[in-house]
């Protein structure tokens, strides 16, 4: 039960709210008239007064000639004049016609009331008239019920204002609303009052509900900013009444921003910023390039934005910026103050750096201190640069290294403004030949700054010092003093050893010195490019050393009696001499070791180390020391030499370079020889007095004949000493000295002294005997007396340590000539001599 | 390995009777050896007296005979008259093809007479002519005792008393004319054997004097005929016995020490 009364009641809700819509809305021709009512076929109750099942809109008939066509419609409502009458009344002439007339005025002038109506005939074709529907005689009436709508009675009271600072309008109205009767404020609306406002202004209307109190509307209605006339009318459906027109002034809201500060020259991007106020709650950053015309589509912008600054990426260049604030309220507007976008200010950008200028070593400044290093100067020229900026007051940087990849740096400007940079500011130099890498680069004012551009270069090499020759002849010195020199000395180049010493010489100095038999030619280079610090004031001096000669020296002005020249200044960086003449001079030893002896014939045996240096321009000791050509040949023993023997070392000769070949041609020495010595004076004294026959003396006087003298004690020997004439004598001391004061060459006598001891005067220069003995002194080391000594015969010490005494002024000459004589040995024979016995057992 | 240990008292007697044998024939070997060697020791005795005896005369006859200069008997020498030693010495030169030094010591020299020498007169004459290269002076000779190379200082002189030096060096080829060409062999020379040998053609010479160097060296020399180097002292005698004792003393002329000769200092 509860179910079917849930399905009827919507019906039923249906069903009326059709009916009314179909009152308040009236349709016409929307039936047929005439057909019968079914309900709701004729919505308008006065279509169908007889209810369901009467018929609808009776039919307002119309005749045309002939034919009849009925329209239904309000003003012939219950129409019900009959069908045309065809005949007669249709007769061409005729107007007989019967029809109702219009209602008159309503009864009311407001609401219901009743109209009435009077059928009209026109009766000239005597035809029988009536109105019909409803059926009506002529000049009846019919009536109706009518009804008259009243408009709204009262004025909507209507201001416009802005709302806010938007473009809507604020439209309130004040309207009394008294009710929605005739009279009242909403007046009458037959049809029912459809009670409204409408606010109408230019271009458009809106319509809104009528309620109850102040009435406002906030809408956007314009689509710009500017005064408009807005009316408020009320309407009932039936009729309105309006308002008085307002203006509605809409005024753009003030947006105010600050104002855009130039930017002068930078190189970072710029900070835009700016305040905004007043209604703008947005700002527009705005950037323009080249151009202070602002205009949209902007160089760059930042858009809408509440935040400030904005700071715009821009590349080097010029650019205008400036603002634009405007409100976000609904609706969005821009603010129109400044009303239009303002010119730009100037932004300067300059990000772009300076053109690395391209450096270039030069001027290469040789190093006072060092003429093989050189101050290196690095320079560039003016680096290009565009953009605002200029150059920055030090806009240069210059570095060199010896490193390719700058690693360490040797030189660093720093920011200069020059545009060069030597070493020689930090007293740095460097040799020829080495390879500097330089880089520059350079900034503007805005610390732009470009990258490194580099150079390599490589310091020529500074030119060679030219290579001098110090050349000369050998020069033999003999005295000390300088006075006796002879020339064109002659050396053995292998014996020879000359070298030039070069101060200051830190390996950059070189030498090689040529050597020949009778010159040399030494050349001195300085290797300044492998040395770059060579000194070319360089001080040469000679060291030579050649067999025993010392000094070997120069003198000044290539004389004998010249001072040594210790050193040679020469300087190779100016003018140097191509060569220089220096004679080397060779001292011969002076003094006890300018003595040396020379034999004649004979066997020589060292038995002391000695130095016996034959002199390269020796002379002949007499004329009876050589006659074989050349005379002053220097050799050690002319004539038949025999064996020479000695040790090396040891008992060493040191005959010199210029001996030619030590001895005469026949000739045995051994050089690894160590002599044995047998035989004494006081062996053969022993000898003699179990062989010999013999004779003691105490002086030569006491010598009558041939034969064996012994000297017990000492002997001294006078010169011119008769007793010693035509005789064959050994003269014999076995542990005493015999002196020899004078010089011995006895008539027709071949004389042996052996004794423990003799010694010779200095003033002795010739002595005929052969001299035996254990120690022999030949003269004093300081017998200036140039008395040189001549034996004819033998001279034998026995024992080591022999000394030639003999001291020449100069040495040139032997100071010692021994002339081996072997027929005093064979003419000594019986007393100097020996026998061998050889015992043998046969049997 | 087991060892077994005889305990057999009977084994035990055998072994000591084995050693007691053994023991007697030892001490019989003993005796018997000394009573021979005493026989013969004392026959050597007798013989070596003689012999001794025999020497000694002949000794004293050579010294007696040197201070004669010239033959002794040893009859005339008192001490052997009677002693049934006869015999004699005598003073005697020879002119030989062949001389043999004594063994010089390094350093040595040796006056070797190229003439005939008069130790008298202190003359010289009929110098050997050897100037035929096939009759040339043959020198030998040979170190001993150690020593490096031997070589030989020869230092000639003429009847003029010129000197003229040659070397003979064993070891170093010849350098120049100074130097003798030396051969290498095996040579006998009375009775020495020498191990180098050298030639020298000469003439007119008086001497030549040979100086040893390096190592003591023993020198010989060749030729058809040379000159007496000195004097033969000879003495043999003859004891009762039959012993025989012959003894020889050479005493050479007159030899300069080689300190005397050689410049040195």
């Amino acid at each position: 039960m509860r179910k079917y009364s849930f399905f009827y009641t919507p019906l039923f809700l249906f069903l009326l709210l059709t009916s009314i819509i179909a009152i308040r809305n009236p349709v016409y021709g929307q039936h047929i008239c005439g057909q019968l009512c079914t309900f709701g076929s004729c919505i308008n109750p006065y279509e169908c007064p007889g209810g369901v099942g009467a018929r609808c809109g009776l039919a307002y008939y119309q005749c045309s000639g002939t034919t009849e066509s009925q329209t239904c419609g309000p003003t012939k409502l219950f129409d019900s004049t009959p069908l045309c009458n065809t005949v007669g009344c249709n007769n061409p002439g005729t107007t007989d016609t019967a029809s109702w007339g219009s209602y008159g005025a309503c009864s009311v002038s407001c609401g219901t009331g009743t109209e009435t109506r009077i059928c009209n005939c026109t009766d000239v074709n005597n035809c029988t008239v009536a109105c019909v529907s409803p059926d009506g005689a002529c000049s009846a009436t019919d009536s109706r019920s009518c009804c008259v709508s009243q408009a709204p009675q009262t004025k909507p009271t209507a201001s416009c204002v802005q709302s806010g600072i938007t473009r809507n309008a604020q439209v309130n109205w004040v309207f009394n609303d008294t009710g929605s009767t005739c009279g009242q404020a909403w007046g009458y609306n037959c049809a029912g009052n459809t009670n409204s406002f409408e606010l109408r202004f230019s271009g458009g209307k809106s319509t809104e509900t009528a309620t109850s109190g102040l009435r406002t509307k906030t809408t956007d209605l314009f689509s710009n900013w500017g005064t408009y006339t807005v009316q408020v009318c009320a309407l009932n459906g039936a009729g309105e009444n309006c308002s008085t027109a307002v203006n509605c002034v809409l005024t753009a809201p003030t947006c105010t921003t600050s104002a855009a500060t130039a930017f002068s020259c930078r190189s970072t991007n710029p900070p835009l910023a700016a305040t905004y106020g007043n209604n703008a709650d947005q700002i527009l950053f705005m950037v323009e390039q080249n151009t202070s015309t602002m205009a949209s589509p902007f160089h760059t912008d930042s858009g809408w934005t509440s935040s400030s600054p904005y700071t715009p990426n821009l590349a080097t260049g010029t650019y205008y910026w400036n603002t634009y604030s405007r409100s976000t309220a609904t609706p969005v507007v821009a603010c129109v103050t400044p009303a239009a976008i303002p010119t730009g200010v100037q932004i300067q950008i300059d990000k772009t750096p300076p053109v690395a200028p391209v450096g270039s070593f030069g001027g290469y400044t040789p190093d006072p201190a060092c003429l093989g290093k050189y101050f290196v100067s690095y320079s560039w020229p003016i680096a290009a640069d565009t953009g605002c900026a200029l150059l920055a007051a030090e806009p240069y940087q210059g570095q060199i290294s010896l490193e390719s990849d700058y690693s360490p740096v040797a030189h660093d400007t720093g920011w200069i403004s020059t545009r060069t940079m030597s070493t020689q500011t930090e007293g740095i130099s460097y040799a020829g030949g080495t390879t500097l890498y330089g880089q520059v680069r350079a900034r503007d004012s805005l610390s732009n700054q470009s990258g490194w551009n580099t150079t390599q270069a490589t310091i020529p090499l500074p030119t060679l010092y030219p290579t001098i020759h110090i050349q000369g002849t050998y020069v033999e010195s003999f005295a000390a003093d300088g006075s006796e020199c002879v020339g064109s000395m002659s050396v053995n180049p292998t014996g020879l050893d000359i070298a030039l010493n070069i101060v200051p010489n830190d390996g950059d100095a070189t030498s090689n010195c040529t050597i020949t038999e009778s010159s040399y030619d030494c050349t001195v280079s300085i290797d300044n490019q492998g040395y770059p610090c060579a000194n070319p004031n360089k001080n040469i001096s000679i060291s030579a050393t050649y067999e025993g000669y010392t000094p070997v020296e120069w003198r000044a002005g290539n004389a004998c009696d010249g001072a040594p020249v210790s050193s040679i200044p020469v300087n190779f960086s100016s003018n140097p001499p191509v060569s220089t003449a220096r004679n080397t001079y060779f001292q011969f030893p002076t003094g006890a070791q300018s003595s040396w002896f020379k034999m004649n014939g004979g066997s020589f045996t060292s038995k002391t180390q000695r130095n016996n240096i034959i002199p390269n321009s020796a002379q002949i000791f007499d004329t009876t020391d050589d006659n074989i050509t050349p005379p002053n040949n220097k050799y050690l023993i002319i004539q038949d030499a025999g064996a020479v023997l000695y040790q090396d070392p040891g008992t060493t000769l040191n005959l010199g370079a210029n001996a030619t070949e030590g001895f005469s041609a026949n000739n045995y020495y051994g050089d690894n020889y160590e002599a044995t010595s047998i035989f004494s004076p006081g062996k053969f004294m022993d000898y003699v007095k179990s062989r010999k026959q013999y004779k003691t003396i105490t002086s030569t006087a006491d010598i009558e004949a041939d034969g064996i003298y012994y000297v017990e004690e000492a002997l001294s020997i006078a010169a011119g000493d008769t007793a010693l004439n035509n005789k064959k004598i050994v003269l014999l001391s076995d542990d005493g000295t015999i002196t020899i004061s004078g010089n011995i060459a006895p008539t027709g006598a071949s004389l042996a002294i052996i004794a423990d001891s003799i010694i010779i005067a200095p003033a002795v220069t010739e002595i005929n005997a052969i001299l035996i003995a254990n120690s022999i002194d030949i003269g004093s080391l300081d017998n200036n007396a140039d008395n040189k000594l001549k034996v004819n015969g033998n001279l034998i010490q026995l024992t080591p340590g022999f000394v030639n005494k003999r001291v020449l002024n100069s040495a040139r000459s032997p100071s010692l000539f021994i002339k081996v004589n072997r027929s005093t040995y064979l003419d000594l024979l019986p007393y100097l001599s020996i026998s061998i016995y050889d015992w043998r057992q046969i049997q | 390995m087991n060892i077994q240990y005889d305990n057999n008292p009977e084994a035990q007697k055998g072994q000591v009777l084995l050693i007691t044998v053994m023991l007697l024939a030892a001490a019989i070997t003993v005796v018997m050896t000394v009573a021979f060697n005493s026989r013969t020791e004392t026959q050597m005795t007798k013989l070596e007296e003689d012999s001794q005896k025999a020497l000694s005369a002949a000794e004293a006859a050579l010294e007696a005979a040197i201070q004669k200069k010239g033959r002794v008997g040893l009859e005339d020498l008192q001490a052997f008259v009677g002693s049934g030693i006869t015999g004699e010495a005598d003073i005697v030169e020879r002119e030989e093809n062949e001389f043999v030094t004594p063994l010089l010591q390094k350093d040595e020299q040796y006056t070797f007479y190229l003439s005939r020498y008069s130790s008298t007169s202190n003359s010289y004459s009929d110098p050997l002519d050897l100037s035929n290269l096939l009759n040339p002076l043959t020198i030998y000779h040979k170190s001993e005792g150690g020593g490096g190379c031997p070589a030989l200082e020869l230092i000639l002189i003429d009847f003029s008393n010129n000197v003229t030096n040659k070397i003979i060096d064993s070891c170093s080829p010849p350098l120049n004319g100074a130097k003798l060409t030396t051969s290498t062999g095996e040579y006998a020379l009375k009775g020495y054997s020498f191990a180098y040998q050298s030639t020298l053609n000469l003439s007119n010479m008086k001497v030549m004097i040979v100086r040893v160097l390096n190592a003591p060296t023993r020198v010989g020399f060749s030729a058809s005929q040379l000159r007496s180097q000195g004097k033969f002292a000879v003495s043999e005698v003859k004891t009762a016995s039959g012993t025989t004792k012959e003894i020889e003393l050479f005493q050479s002329h007159p030899q300069i020490p080689s300190d005397f000769f050689v410049t040195s200092f």
